[in-house]
C-alpha cells in the first residue's frame, strides 16, 4: 500500500479511530490528549479527517444533534477497509524494523 | 447565561465567515462541545482563548490540500479553460485564424509525407545498410562519366572472388507478351538470382524461390497473379508469354507479396538470370558493360571502399582500357535521389531533388505564414487579454505561468487546426499526388510515421505561434495593465517584422512561380527545330528491308496519310577525327522521307536520295551543332572519319537545322544522320493530315495484319514533347497551388494584423476627422506607416529570389532571362493586394462617425 502516504498526524488518528471503533472531533481530541499528553487544535483534526476521507481511508456519516453541542449534528468517522490495512501494514513494517534493533546496547545504556 | 459562559460571539461570526458551508455544522458543534469540555476540565478563560484560536486555525478548511492532487495540473486545466473561453468569445476571428493555421498545417503535413516518402525509399529493406550495387566510372581526360550498370560477368566472378559478399544477385528488365486469356499484353519481367530474395527480404505467400534455377520457371507477384488469374492456390501454376515469336509455358513457382510502393524495385514477374543468359550467350562474357544492375549484401564489417578496390582490381586484370575505369558501389537508399547516376535497367525511376526541394520550401513557407499569422493576432488581442493577465499576475502568478498560458492556447488553436487540416488534406491531396505522381491516399496520414511527423508540425507551431504573444503578454507591467494602460513595450517591433517577412516570402514566392512559369512556357513553345503536330509514333522494329518498305507503303495507302518515315533511335558513339581529335557524335539511321515527315528544314545542301546508290552507303547529314563544333566552313562535301559497323567515312551532303533530339534540359549535341549501316530502325514516323479515330483504326489494322500477335505501340509525338516537360509541368502546378495559398495566409495575416492596429487607433482617427482631416489624408497616412514595412520585406525577397532563380534557370541550356517585367509585376501585384487589404481595414474608420468613438470614457 505504498500508494497511501501518511503523515503522523493522520497515522495517530487513524489508530484512534480504530481503537474507538467510530469516534468524532472532540472525542478524538480527548483520546489524542491522552494518550499523546499534548493538546491538539480541533482544526488541525478537520483537516486531517477531510484529508484522509478524500484518500479514502475513512468515511463519515452525521450523528444525532446533541445540547451539549448546541443543537448542532456530530459527524461520525470510522475507518475504512482501506484504512485498516494501510494502518496494520505501517504498524508491522515498524515492528519489524524495531525488531531489528539490537536489544542491548552501551551506546544507549541498558533500558 | 453569562458571557463568559459561552464562546465569543464574534468568534462565532468570523467562523461563519470562513468555514465552508458543506463543514460548518460539524466543526461549530465540535468546537463548542471542545468549549464545554475545556471550561469544564481547565476553566473558562483557557477554553475562550483555545476556542478563538481554533476559529483563526480553521482558515485551513477554506481549501484541504490532498497531496495526490498536483497543483500545475490543476492549473493546466484552467488555462484550458480560459482558452477556450477565449476563443469561443472572439470566435469570428478565431475560425479565421485557426482555418488559416490548418491551411498551413495542411500544406506543411503533405509536404512532409511527400518528402519523408521520398527519403523513405528502400531503407525499409532488413539488409538496406549493408547492401548496396555495383557503378562504374570512366574517366577519359578531364572528363569523367558516371554509369549504374555492370556487366553479367561481374555477378558471375565477384561473389566467387571477393571474400565479405553475403548475397548477391543480378538485376535487368526483359520485355515480354503475356498472354491473358486470349489478348496479348506488354509485360515486363525482371531477371534476378536466388540472392535477391535474401537482399529484398521477398515474402511468399505460396510456394519459394527454390526452383528459381530452372529456365522455365518464375515466381510472380500478389497483384500479377490477380492480373493473369491465377488462383492463390496455385491450383493453376501456367503462364503463357511470347518469347521471340512462340508462345512458351513457364511454370509459376511462387506467389509473393507486392513491393511496397517506396522502393525502387518492383518486380511484377521474376524470371532466373539463366532464362537470359541462354539467349545472350555473346554477352555473358564481356567484362566492362552496364546493361544490367548487381546488387550485393556485404557481411557485417565489410567495407564498400574495400570491396570496391578489389573488384577495380579483377576487373583490370581481365580487361584493358583506355581510360581510366574503376568500380565502385552505391548504397541501395542513395539509388531513389542520387541524381549523379542513371536508373533504368529494372530500377524505377528516380526521385527529383528539384520537386522534393520545391514542396519542402512551399511546406514550410506556408507554415511559418500561418504561425505568423497567429501570432499576429494573439498579440492584437492584447487589449482584451492585459486585464485578465494583470489579475492573474496579482494573484501570485509568476511570468512562467502566464508564459505557460498562452503557449496553451497557441496549443489549442494548433490542436484544433491539425484536426481541420485533416480535412483540407482529404480536399487536396488527391490533385498533390496526381502532380507528383504518387499514389496517395488519406489512409497514410494515419501511419506512424506520418502521424507522428503530423505531432511534431503540431509541437512545431505551437512554438513558433505561441512563444512570441507568450513572451510579450507576460512581461506586462501588472500596475498598467489593471489601469487599462494598455500600451505595449517598445515600438512593436517584432510584430512588425513579422509583417515585413510575410511579404518578404509572399514576393518570393511569386517571383519564383512566375519564373518556374516563364520557363515552362518558354520550354514548351521554343522552337525545337521539328513539329510533333498530327505526328504518330509506331514502335515497331524492322530489321528486314523488305518488311519496312510494305509496310510504309501499305501505311501511304490509307487516306489520311500524308508522309510516312522509319528511323532508328537516337545513339552515341565517338571517333577520331585525321587530326586525331576524338569527337562524342549522335547518330541515327533514318530514311529519305524523315526530314520531311518532321517538318525539319536543311539549312545547306540537299537530303537524302535513294535512287543515289552512294547515298545509301557513303553519305550523311549531319547537324549545325556539329558543323559548329568542327569548325566547318563549308561542310557540304566535306568527308569525315566517323563510322559505325561497316559504314564508313561518310560525305556530308548536307546540314539540318538543330532540333533537340534529346530533352531540352541538355543542349543540342553534335548529330550524325545517314541512310545505310546496321542500326534496327524501330520508330516509324506517321504524318496524317488530321489525327482521327478512323486513321488511327486503319494504322492498327495495318500493323495488326502484318505484326499479330504483337499490339500496337503508338505514341503521338506531341504528348512525347509534352511528357519530357511533365515534371516542369508538375513542379509549376504545384508551385503554383502552393505560392496561391501562402500569399492569401499573407494577405489573411496583414488584414488581421492592420485591423487589430487600426480598431486601437479608432479614437485617432476619430480626433483626426474631429479637426478636418480628409479620408485620403487619413488613408494616406496610415498607409505610409505600412508601406515601409512592405518595401522592405519586397526588396529583401526579391534579392533572395532573384539569387536562387539565377541559379535554377542556368540548368538549363536555352532559357528565359530573369528580366524586369517579372520583379515589377511581383512587386505590383503585391503592393495592390496589400493596398487594398490596408484599404479595405481603414475602410470603416474612415467613415465611421467620430462621435461614436469620442463618446466613449
Amino acid at each position: 500500500m505504498s500508494d497511501y502516504s501518511l503523515g503522523t498526524l493522520e497515522e495517530t488518528i487513524l489508530i484512534i479511530l480504530l481503537m474507538q471503533e467510530e469516534s468524532y472531533g472532540v472525542e478524538i481530541a480527548k483520546v489524542y490528549e491522552e494518550h499523546m499528553k499534548q493538546s491538539i487544535s480541533l482544526p488541525a483534526i478537520h483537516i486531517v479527517l477531510k484529508r484522509m476521507e478524500k484518500k479514502g481511508l475513512v468515511k463519515s456519516d452525521f450523528g444525532e444533534p446533541t445540547p451539549e453541542r448546541g443543537g448542532k449534528r456530530k459527524r461520525i468517522y470510522k475507518a475504512t477497509q482501506t484504512g485498516y490495512k494501510v494502518a496494520s501494514e505501517i504498524q508491522e513494517r515498524r515492528t519489524q524494523m524495531w525488531s531489528q534493533v539490537p536489544k542491548t546496547t552501551f551506546n544507549y545504556g541498558i533500558s | 447565561m453569562a458571557s463568559h459562559e459561552t464562546p465569543p460571539l464574534w468568534a462565532l461570526k468570523l467562523l461563519h465567515r470562513i468555514c465552508p458551508d458543506d463543514l460548518m455544522e460539524e466543526v461549530e458543534g465540535d468546537l463548542y462541545e471542545a468549549f464545554l469540555w475545556r471550561r469544564a476540565e481547565k476553566g473558562s478563560f483557557y477554553a475562550k482563548r483555545k476556542y478563538i484560536w481554533e476559529v483563526f486555525r480553521s482558515f485551513q478548511l477554506i481549501k484541504i490540500k490532498v497531496n495526490t492532487q498536483n497543483s500545475s495540473i490543476m492549473l493546466l486545466q484552467n488555462y484550458f479553460k480560459t482558452g477556450f473561453r477565449f476563443l469561443w468569445k472572439t470566435r469570428g476571428y478565431s475560425a479565421l485564424n485557426i482555418l488559416g493555421l490548418a491551411l498551413g498545417i495542411a500544406i506543411c503535413w503533405m509536404a512532409y509525407i511527400f518528402v519523408s516518402d521520398e527519403y523513405s525509399y528502400d531503407s525499409f529493406y532488413s539488409k538496406a545498410d549493408r547492401t548496396h550495387r555495383i557503378i562504374a566510372t570512366m574517366a577519359f581526360g578531364d572528363k569523367s562519366n558516371l554509369f549504374g550498370g555492370s556487366s553479367y560477368i561481374m555477378g558471375e566472378e565477384f561473389p566467387k572472388q571477393i571474400p565479405g559478399i553475403e548475397y548477391s544477385s543480378r538485376y535487368k528488365s526483359g520485355f515480354f507478351l503475356g498472354k491473358i486469356d486470349e489478348e496479348f499484353v506488354n509485360q515486363t519481367t525482371h531477371y534476378a538470382d536466388k540472392g535477391f530474395f535474401e537482399i529484398f527480404d521477398v515474402n511468399f505467400l505460396i510456394g519459394s524461390a527454390n526452383d528459381f534455377d530452372d529456365p522455365s520457371a518464375i515466381v510472380i507477384s500478389e497483384n500479377t497473379a490477380i492480373r493473369y488469374g491465377i488462383p492463390s492456390d496455385l491450383s493453376n501454376d501456367e503462364l503463357i508469354m511470347m518469347v521471340g515469336n512462340e508462345e512458351t509455358s513457364f511454370k509459376i513457382t511462387g506467389i509473393y507479396r507486392d513491393f511496397p510502393t517506396n522502393t525502387s524495385i518492383r518486380p511484377e514477374i521474376l524470371m532466373p538470370f539463366i532464362t537470359w543468359s541462354q539467349a545472350n550467350q555473346r554477352r555473358t562474357t564481356v567484362w566492362f558493360d552496364i546493361n544490367m544492375n548487381c546488387f550485393f549484401t556485404l557481411a557485417e564489417g565489410i567495407s564498400a571502399e574495400q570491396v570496391g578496390k578489389q573488384m577495380t582490381d579483377i576487373l583490370l586484370q581481365n580487361d584493358e582500357f583506355e581510360g581510366d575505369v574503376a568500380l565502385g558501389l552505391q548504397p541501395l537508399t542513395n539509388i531513389h535521389l542520387n541524381p549523379d547516376l542513371g536508373t533504368g535497367n529494372g530500377i524505377n525511376a528516380r526521385g527529383d531533388n528539384q520537386m522534393i526541394v520545391i514542396t519542402a520550401i512551399i511546406g514550410a513557407f506556408c507554415l511559418l505564414i500561418a504561425c505568423v499569422n497567429y501570432a499576429n493576432f494573439a498579440v492584437g488581442n492584447y487589449l482584451v487579454r492585459i486585464k485578465e493577465v494583470a489579475l492573474r499576475k496579482v494573484f501570485g502568478a509568476e511570468k512562467a505561468g502566464v508564459f505557460k498560458q498562452f503557449v496553451t492556447e497557441a496549443f489549442i488553436s494548433a490542436s484544433l487546426a491539425l484536426i481541420l487540416s485533416v480535412g483540407i488534406i482529404y480536399l487536396i491531396l488527391p490533385a498533390f499526388a496526381n502532380y507528383a505522381n504518387k499514389n496517395y491516399e488519406l489512409s497514410i496520414i494515419f501511419s506512424e510515421s506520418i502521424l507522428l511527423g503530423g505531432l511534431f508540425i503540431l509541437a512545431l507551431s505551437t512554438l513558433m505561434a505561441g512563444i512570441y504573444p507568450a513572451f510579450l503578454l507576460s512581461r506586462f507591467q501588472t500596475v498598467n495593465g489593471l489601469k487599462g494602460k494598455s500600451k505595449l513595450g517598445g515600438k512593436n517591433l517584432l510584430s512588425r517584422s513579422l509583417v515585413t517577412l510575410q511579404f518578404c516570402i509572399a514576393v518570393f514566392l511569386l517571383v519564383g512561380m512566375l519564373t518556374l512559369n516563364g520557363q515552362l512556357n518558354f520550354l514548351l513553345n521554343y522552337d525545337i527545330g521539328y513539329s510533333g503536330e498530327n505526328l504518330v509514333r509506331v514502335f515497331r522494329p524492322m530489321q528486314d528491308d523488305q518488311t519496312r518498305e510494305t509496310f510504309k507503303n501499305r501505311l501511304l495507302g490509307i487516306s489520311g496519310v500524308e508522309n510516312v518515315s522509319i528511323a532508328s533511335g537516337f545513339n552515341g558513339t565517338d571517333f577520331h577525327t585525321d587530326e586525331g581529335d576524338r569527337v562524342i557524335v549522335g547518330h541515327a539511321r533514318i530514311d529519305e522521307d524523315y526530314l520531311e515527315t518532321m517538318s525539319m528544314t536543311l539549312v545547306a545542301g540537299r537530303n537524302f536520295n535513294s535512287e543515289i546508290p552512294t547515298d545509301l552507303t557513303k553519305a550523311c547529314i549531319v547537324n549545325e551543332a556539329f558543323v559548329r563544333e568542327q569548325g566547318m566552313e563549308n561542310p557540304v562535301g566535306t568527308t569525315i572519319n566517323f563510322n559505325y559497323g561497316d559504314f564508313d567515312k561518310p560525305t556530308i551532303i548536307g546540314v539540318v537545322k538543330d532540333f533537340n533530339f534529346e530533352s531540352l534540359h541538355t543542349a543540342v549535341e553534335p548529330l550524325i544522320l545517314y541512310m545505310g549501316g546496321y542500326l534496327n530502325p524501330y520508330d516509324s514516323y506517321v504524318k496524317v493530315s488530321a489525327m482521327s479515330q478512323s486513321v488511327m483504326e486503319q494504322i492498327e489494322a495495318v500493323h495488326t495484319d502484318m505484326f499479330s500477335p504483337y499490339p500496337m505501340n503508338y505514341s503521338l509525338v506531341e504528348d512525347d514533347i509534352a511528357e519530357q516537360y511533365e515534371l516542369e509541368a508538375n513542379i509549376q502546378k504545384i508551385s503554383r497551388g502552393g505560392s496561391l495559398i501562402a500569399i492569401i495566409l499573407s494577405c489573411m495575416g496583414l488584414m488581421g494584423f492592420v485591423g487589430t492596429q487600426i480598431r486601437q487607433k479608432l479614437k485617432e482617427v476619430s480626433i483626426r476627422k474631429v479637426v478636418g482631416a480628409q479620408s485620403a489624408q487619413i488613408f494616406r497616412l496610415y498607409l505610409g506607416k505600412y508601406l515601409v514595412l512592405l518595401a522592405i520585406g519586397v526588396v529583401i525577397g526579391i534579392s533572395v529570389a532573384y539569387w536562387l532563380m539565377h541559379n535554377w534557370l542556368s540548368n538549363y541550356p536555352e532559357h528565359i532571362s530573369l528580366g524586369l517585367g517579372i520583379i515589377s509585376f511581383s512587386v505590383l501585384s503585391v503592393l495592390a493586394v496589400a493596398v487594398l487589404t490596408i484599404y479595405s481595414q481603414l475602410f470603416r474608420a474612415m467613415r465611421l462617425n467620430p462621435v461614436k468613438y469620442l463618446k466613449e470614457e
